[in-house]
């Protein structure tokens, strides 16, 4: 009774059977979710992102993906209380309730797949590289970009299957360490979806590692836990920075089967270091976050 | 030291070259965070153990590091935090359509600009009540019947809402006092937001009967205050304060009239002129400007509320932008004596020339005024403590 629910969505068979995805079922609510357009939407669906996707691929990525997607998310919000949520929100509400896992893997994927291409650098134009303020940070972390570079794709070619690799800043204020973390199919980097974090393959794991990862019922002074930074509720962990998809439709079309190495380096050449800057905090070590901020007003 | 780190980064390098070139192939395991650490952390005590057994002195360990520093401390640095993140990562994934958001209506209200027969009609101000209840005095307001009930024509309700708009406005501007009632459950929280807005006054419990008629009586220990024209208290008047009489408001702006005839008729009888939301089966000649709408809908009731607070607010920008520039909009208080010069007892005809900006029209209009304001005086007389 539980695997069935688990898997059949709301509406599910109906709409393999009807087709009827695309439309409205009678009692429901408008669809509030559309799929959101890039910088130089236009130009991308003509030209596709020069240097990494053809016209085509473009299309199948994000247009068709996304869509699908959003048409997903439509699907378990319309007519609910959550259909005026955004999908951060719906992720970080949907994480830890298996019965809501099919909104959470809609919300989730709407989100790193809008956060993966909004990390292209999508003008011809400009050459991506990092500015002068990220270079001593990720030499800091990382030695030189060269390490990261190779540690991140290294990282993304392992992965067997989909899902996303994500740079990401820590927010203990000593160091605002960066680092590198993956998470399988629709795993979410957010600090308040740890639930579905995902960042291990479980099939790479037997009884005796996966007592390691999970640290359930392990508390008290007994307990050989390593130390972990202390989150306030509601507090944030890590910050995304950057991400890859490394989902086979994403690089299918354009690469081919075997092509998964020649996608990670050609999208390394095409990201946008100045919004990995902006989404994290690089200001200095033991610096509070609320100096050089203006005022709120209320 | 030097040598380890040295050898650690160099080698730690090489490792890392080594072990990616394995990674394509054979090695599909992928670490997570703490894995990468304690991997880092593996390497460098196995080298250390290398180093330790060819070199003949030991090599200083050194400490994992996994101590964590505590996150960022206080709270209002974790909301500038959360505030970033929100600005950066709060909207991705998905485009949401503009809808209703109950909070937008309190917070933000529309201006009398912004009133449309869409946002009327969302906020069903045209539900008029069964036919059998009306007041046939609304004829004029009511578009037609439907479903047993009368539907209020949202041209004549934006039409009544713009002129009471400007009503405000211009009261406001003048310097007058403004009261917003809401006396049902839920209004409390428009009509606060209202007054606010239009720096004027708010009542959502019961009004008092005789507040106006009894004033004296029932408003008589209320604090006055006298305040310059840029709305700043200026101190020193509190002897005089004690013998003029209680204030009244100059406009009244009431959201709920079937519930406040006491109200409503108190300010007719003491000239002060009242704006209503009128329903189909409300009197409309209760108030002086009636706003034909449904005052059943608190939707409908926030959105009036908002827009006469706006309007409010406009009025009083224009009063301050005025008084900055010395142009001052109302008529100052009569008898008022500055108190510097209640020592010197100065004649009231240098104290009135010192009050600049009167508008004095030449017909004693304004004697009259005070007398009819000053009718309560008589009930109160200052006590002389020697």
């Amino acid at each position: 009774m539980i695997i069935r629910s688990l898997v059949r969505r709301p509406g599910a068979v109906q709409c393999l059977v009807q087709r009827c995805r695309a439309t409205p079922s009678p009692f429901s609510a408008r669809n509030l979710h559309s799929k959101p357009t890039l910088d130089r939407h236009a130009e991308l669906l003509q030209n596709g992102i020069p240097g990494l996707f053809t016209p085509k691929g473009f299309n199948i990525a994000y247009e068709q993906y996304h869509q699908h997607i959003v048409d997903g998310l439509n699907e378990a919000t319309s007519g609910t209380e959550w259909e005026n949520q955004e999908p951060k929100a719906l992720v970080v509400e949907w994480a830890r309730n298996p019965m809501t896992a099919y909104g959470f893997n809609m919300a989730s994927m709407a989100f790193n797949n809008h956060f993966f291409f909004k990390g292209i650098n999508t003008d011809p134009n400009t050459v991506s590289a990092p500015p002068t303020d990220l270079l001593p940070e990720i030499n800091k972390h990382f030695t030189s970009l060269e390490t990261l570079k190779e540690t991140f794709l290294a990282t993304a070619d392992a992965m067997f299957g989909p899902g996303f690799v994500w740079l990401v800043q820590q927010d203990d204020t000593a160091t605002r360490k960066l680092s590198i973390l993956t998470t399988y199919l629709a795993g979410s980097p957010l600090a308040g979806a740890h639930w579905r974090r995902q960042s291990h393959d479980l099939n790479h794991h037997n009884a005796d590692s996966y007592q390691g990862l999970n640290p359930v019922g392990s508390f008290g002074s007994a307990a050989r836990q390593e130390p972990k930074l202390k989150k306030p509720l509601g507090g944030v962990d890590v910050v995304p920075l950057l991400c890859v998809n490394t989902w086979e439709h994403v690089w299918l079309q354009d690469y081919g089967i075997g092509g998964k190495r020649d996608y990670l380096e050609a999208w390394w050449d095409r990201i946008d270091w100045n919004k990995v800057r902006d989404n994290g905090d690089f200001r200095g070590a033991n610096v509070p976050f609320s100096q050089g901020v203006r005022k709120f007003a209320f | 030291m030097i040598i380890r780190h040295v050898a650690a980064r160099g080698s730690y390098r090489a490792l890392v070259q080594n072990r990616l070139k394995q990674f394509r192939r054979f090695f599909s395991e992928v670490t997570s965070i703490e894995a990468t650490a304690d991997s880092s952390v593996n390497q460098l005590q196995a080298l250390e153990g290398q180093l330790n057994s060819q070199t003949a002195f030991s090599v200083p360990t050194a400490s994992p590091d996994t101590q964590a520093a505590p996150l960022s401390g206080s709270v209002a640095e974790q909301y500038h935090k959360f505030k970033h993140l929100e600005k950066h990562f709060g909207h991705l994934g998905s485009d949401i359509s503009p809808h209703y958001q109950p909070h937008a209506l309190l917070n933000n209200p529309p201006s009398p600009a912004d009133v449309t027969l869409e946002l009327l009609l969302a906020a069903e101000a045209h539900q008029g009540h069964l036919t059998s209840l009306w007041n046939p005095a609304n004829a004029r307001y009511i578009q037609g019947i439907r479903q047993g009930v009368h539907i209020i024509s949202l041209e004549v309700t934006a039409a009544h809402l713009r002129r009471a708009a400007k009503v405000v406005q211009e009261v406001s501007r003048r310097g007058g006092l403004v009261l917003f009632v809401g006396t049902r459950d839920g209004q409390d929280r428009a009509v606060v937001k209202a007054s606010q807005m239009a720096k004027g006054y708010h009542l959502f419990e019961r009004w008092i009967p005789g507040s106006i008629t009894n004033g004296q009586q029932i408003l008589g220990k209320c604090r006055t205050k006298v305040v310059n024209e840029k709305d700043e208290e200026v101190p020193g008047f509190e002897e005089q304060l004690y013998d003029r009489p209680v204030l009244r408001p100059d406009l009244v702006v009431c959201l709920n009239p079937l519930e406040n005839y006491v109200l409503l008729h108190e300010c007719a009888l003491n000239n002060i002129p009242t704006i209503g939301v009128i329903d189909t089966n409300a009197d409309p000649t209760w108030v002086t400007y009636p706003i034909p709408a449904n005052d059943d809908s608190i939707r409908c009731i926030q959105v009036i509320a908002g827009v006469l607070g706006r309007a409010g607010q406009a009025g009083q920008k224009q009063r301050l932008a005025a008084a900055q520039q010395g142009h001052i909009t109302y008529r100052a208080a009569r008898d008022l004596r500055l108190p510097e010069e209640v020592e010197e007892a100065i004649s009231p005809e240098v104290m009135n020339k010192l009050e600049e900006g009167m508008l004095d029209d030449g017909n004693g209009l304004d004697e009259k005024l005070d007398q009819v304001r000053n009718r309560e005086r008589s009930g109160r007389t200052l006590k002389q403590m020697d």
